[in-house]
């Protein structure tokens, strides 16, 4: 089993509330000059300098099958570090604000319908109701290595207030 | 606990695997010399490391595979027995299990495991004919070799630290080993109580003090704790020469002191056997006038470390490191030109030529040399000529050549498949070459050298070469010529990089596996190197590789398109030209017109999709493409560029015109460009 309790650091893109587990979180930043990449992807916003490394850095609104984000005195760029086929991926998602960092208990997930249209369950570690509200908290090391735009939204998965 | 055991192993694994590439270079390199002393010197202490430190570590195929062997050469060392062909082969075998043992972690499966047990049997009925033959020469060899050698009596201090691996790697067994040595007295200090050699029931973290007389080198002991970790503390030193515990009435002195003994230093153990001192040194006279000339040997640069072992990732942390002050650098000399200080401008112009030395200096840690992967080569040229009964002379220059590390081991698949295909297919068997009237022999050449910023690699082979009308035809009959176009030999010989293109007639196990030289070719290219070709039917095949130096610094042109910065490799571009208009022989075809003539062009600010307005006036930077030449075509050149490349990650593996990124003196990520990769990207999107 894992650990009982988790760290997960809250942000919201638009109106939907998503959190991601601290221990992927390397830094967070404000907005950063981006120099973009020919040919890319549209939720690939290109690469950015930090401190001397070149980063790649993803609207992660595009990447969640959302409008592209509009920059605001709120957004904010999380230092993301990944694992996918035992590489170590190090990436900026451009997130429209950092809310907060909550712990939460294994026994307070909300379990998630297996009979969503779209069974996207493995890009989730599951769900959780904060204030009335759901949060969706993501598998990073998935949904940062896939190519796809990977729409996740609380509808999506069939849960309603 | 557990992590260090395993990092011990760790390490002992990597070590041994060095260990075993030198050793193969040496047994290949037996085959034509003069066996040298040095180098069965050399042999016996790289297997008698192996089996000692692989023992220890609970390696114990490994030590079987090696006791005997050790035994084996020990005897070659002491003259014995001459090096014979047949204990090559065995030994090359060893290496072979040690590689599958040392990888598989001892894990084998029953295939191995056969091969493991017969070889096992192979080496000891070795070992045991051996010494039937020797017997009677035995007994005065081996006096002889001891005289060699004086007694020496050591003060060996050793407290095991935290991380001692415990229960696998208990002190007691390293102070066990050296009491075979020679003569020793332990002293353990074990919580409170002391006692000498009293080693079975000491306590693992207890403290040690050992007098031992012997006969073996210091660096031998030393060998003896090499896997104690670095926490720990050692201390060996000479206290006398001489067998002093061959003085009756020293050890009872030390015997005698067992309780305060661990109190005592070095220079109060001195004091302590001074009065017997006299009574040694009688018999040392005359084996130290001995071992003198034995001094300046092999032995006598022992003591020089001549280079460390470093993690590559400190070598890349580094590398990131300098990088980042190179780019710092860049910034400051903006700045205090722009402020227009003369003191501050003096400071940035000394410490930019500070960093440009530390650069170049960091730089060239990470190149190594590119004999550290030549045994591979060998020992493949070595056994597939043996298996196609062929005979041939493979002949290196240059090893000391020396290039990124990364390039070095992207090189090995693609050089393993040239040289196979040179073997196989190059060089004649000894029948057919002698009716030829070439020598008998074959002759393989790897050169390597620098030329300018790059190195070249070429394989030459003094076999049947290939023959160009023969190529023609298959092309032809796979349609990947037209035959009704006449095309220079030099088009026709290129025909063997295209993807699907064999002219192996049957195929072989050796290079006929269906992966051809396209594979080749393209290794090469993802290094950012070419492949050239050049044949003499019935003479020699040339290929020639030329790479860049390093992945990660090259020399850049930066450009301009829509305000974005790119750098192109500035080894490929050979000309600018201002573009006023762009003159197109047809609408049809992506040809400009440049000098009178007409060449490919690829318009960036289009194929980048990068929009806008371009500007009136234009630049060409025209590029070396394989053998040909096309025209980029940019907003404006800005001019050299120091580049320091990094790699934009998996996330752009689509990207991969794109080389990488580099970061400019204000910051910003300037995108590198792989011309290559533009013209195969982009030629395809037009047709």
């Amino acid at each position: 089993m894992e650990e009982k309790y988790q760290t997960y650091l809250t942000f919201s893109l638009g109106k939907e509330n998503f959190a991601i587990n601290v221990e992927h979180v390397e830094k967070i930043l404000e907005v950063q000059p981006v120099t973009e990449v020919p040919k890319a992807p549209e939720y690939m916003l290109g690469v950015f300098n930090l401190r001397g490394e070149v980063i790649p850095l993803v609207d992660t609104r595009i990447k969640f099958g959302m409008e592209k984000t509009e920059v605001t005195s709120s957004t904010c760029v999380l230092v993301i570090t990944i694992e996918n086929e035992n590489e170590k991926l190090k990436l900026g998602a451009m997130v429209d604000a950092v809310n907060e960092v909550v712990k939460y208990n294994n026994a307070d997930l909300i379990p998630l319908p297996t009979v969503g249209k779209q069974n996207k369950a493995e890009f989730l570690h599951g769900v959780l109701k904060l204030n009335d509200r759901f949060v969706l908290l993501v598998n990073a090391d998935k949904i940062f290595s896939v190519d796809e735009i990977i729409e996740l939204r609380a509808e999506n998965f069939e849960l309603n207030e | 606990m557990a992590d260090s055991i395993d990092q011990l192993r760790e390490s002992f694994v990597e070590e041994t695997k060095d260990l075993i590439n030198e050793l193969e270079d040496i047994l290949l390199s037996l085959e034509t010399d003069q066996v040298a002393s040095e180098l069965i010197d050399q042999i016996f202490r790289s297997i008698h490391t192996i089996k000692g430190s692989g023992g220890m570590l609970g390696f114990e195929k490994v030590l079987a595979v090696t006791h005997d062997l050790e035994d084996i050469y020990d005897r070659v060392r002491g003259g014995e027995l001459e090096f014979s062909s047949e204990l090559k082969e065995i030994s090359l075998e060893t290496i072979d299990i040690l590689k599958v043992l040392l990888s598989s972690n001892e894990q084998i499966d029953s295939n191995e495991q056969i091969r493991f047990a017969d070889l096992c049997r192979k080496i000891h009925l070795f070992d045991v004919i051996l010494s039937e033959k020797v017997d009677e020469t035995r007994p005065e060899t081996l006096s002889a070799e001891i005289i060699q050698r004086p007694y020496i009596t050591y003060w060996i201090s050793f407290s095991p630290g935290n991380v001692l691996p415990a229960g696998l790697l208990h002190p007691k067994f390293l102070f066990r080993e050296l009491m075979l040595m020679g003569n020793g007295l332990v002293f353990v200090k074990s919580g409170s109580s002391i006692s000498v050699n009293a080693i079975e029931e000491a306590d693992k973290k207890a403290s040690w003090l050992m007098i031992l007389s012997t006969r073996e080198e210091k660096a031998v002991i030393e060998d003896v704790f090499e896997w104690v970790g670095d926490s720990s503390a050692l201390s060996i030193r000479e206290l006398i020469r001489g067998n002093l515990l061959a003085v009756p009435e020293a050890k009872a002195e030390l015997e005698k002191k067992k309780g305060k003994i661990v109190e005592y230093d070095f220079d109060d153990i001195i004091g302590l056997i001074d009065p017997y001192v006299d009574k040694i040194v009688q018999e040392t006279v005359e084996e130290h006038k001995k071992e003198k000339s034995a001094d300046d040997g092999p032995g006598a640069n022992g003591g020089v470390i001549k280079s460390i072992r470093v993690a590559t990732e400190k070598v890349d942390q580094l590398m990131n490191l300098v990088s980042e002050m190179v780019t710092l650098q860049a910034r400051l000399n903006l700045i205090s030109e722009q402020m227009g200080d003369p003191d501050l401008q003096a400071v940035a112009e000394k410490y930019g030529s500070f960093s440009k030395q530390l650069r170049d200096n960091a730089f060239t840690i990470s190149l190594v040399p590119f004999g550290i992967t030549i045994t591979r080569y060998k020992r493949m040229v070595h056994d597939l000529s043996e298996k196609l009964y062929k005979k041939i002379d493979f002949i290196t220059e240059g090893e000391e050549t020396v290039l990124d590390k990364k390039i070095i081991e992207q090189l090995s698949d693609p050089i393993m498949h040239i040289l196979r295909n040179s073997i196989d297919h190059g060089i004649e068997p000894p029948d057919e070459r002698r009716e030829l009237g070439k020598p008998e022999t074959g002759k393989i050449t790897m050169k390597i050298y620098h030329q300018s910023n790059n190195v070249i690699i070429k394989i030459i082979d003094d076999g049947r070469g290939i023959n160009i009308r023969e190529i023609e035809r298959i092309a032809i009959k796979k349609k990947l010529l037209d035959k009704n176009h006449t095309y220079s030999d030099y088009e026709i010989l290129n025909m063997i990089f295209l993807p699907g293109f064999s002219s192996a007639k049957k195929v072989s196990n050796v290079s006929g596996r269906g992966v051809g030289l396209d594979v080749v070719k393209r290794n090469i290219s993802e290094i950012r190197g070419a492949i050239d070709i050049d044949t003499e039917v019935g003479k020699n095949t040339t290929f020639t590789i030329r790479l860049p130096l390093t992945l990660s610094i090259i020399d850049g042109l930066q450009v301009h398109i829509n305000e974005r910065n790119f750098i192109i490799p500035l080894n490929q571009v050979s000309k600018i030209y201002t573009l006023d208009k762009l003159e197109r022989p047809s609408d049809l075809s992506q040809m400009m017109i440049l000098e009178g003539d007409q060449i490919p062009y690829f318009d960036l600010r289009d194929d980048f999709e990068l929009g806008g307005t371009p500007p009136e006036r234009r630049e060409v930077v025209l590029v070396g493409y394989d053998q040909e030449k096309v025209a980029l075509i940019v907003d404006s050149v800005i001019g050299e560029n120091q580049t320091v490349l990094k790699s934009l990650g998996s996330h752009f593996k689509n990207q991969d015109f794109i080389s990488g990124g580099t970061i400019l003196g204000d910051g910003s990520v300037a995108l590198v460009l792989d011309v290559n990769k533009i013209v195969t990207v982009f030629s395809k999107n037009k047709k």
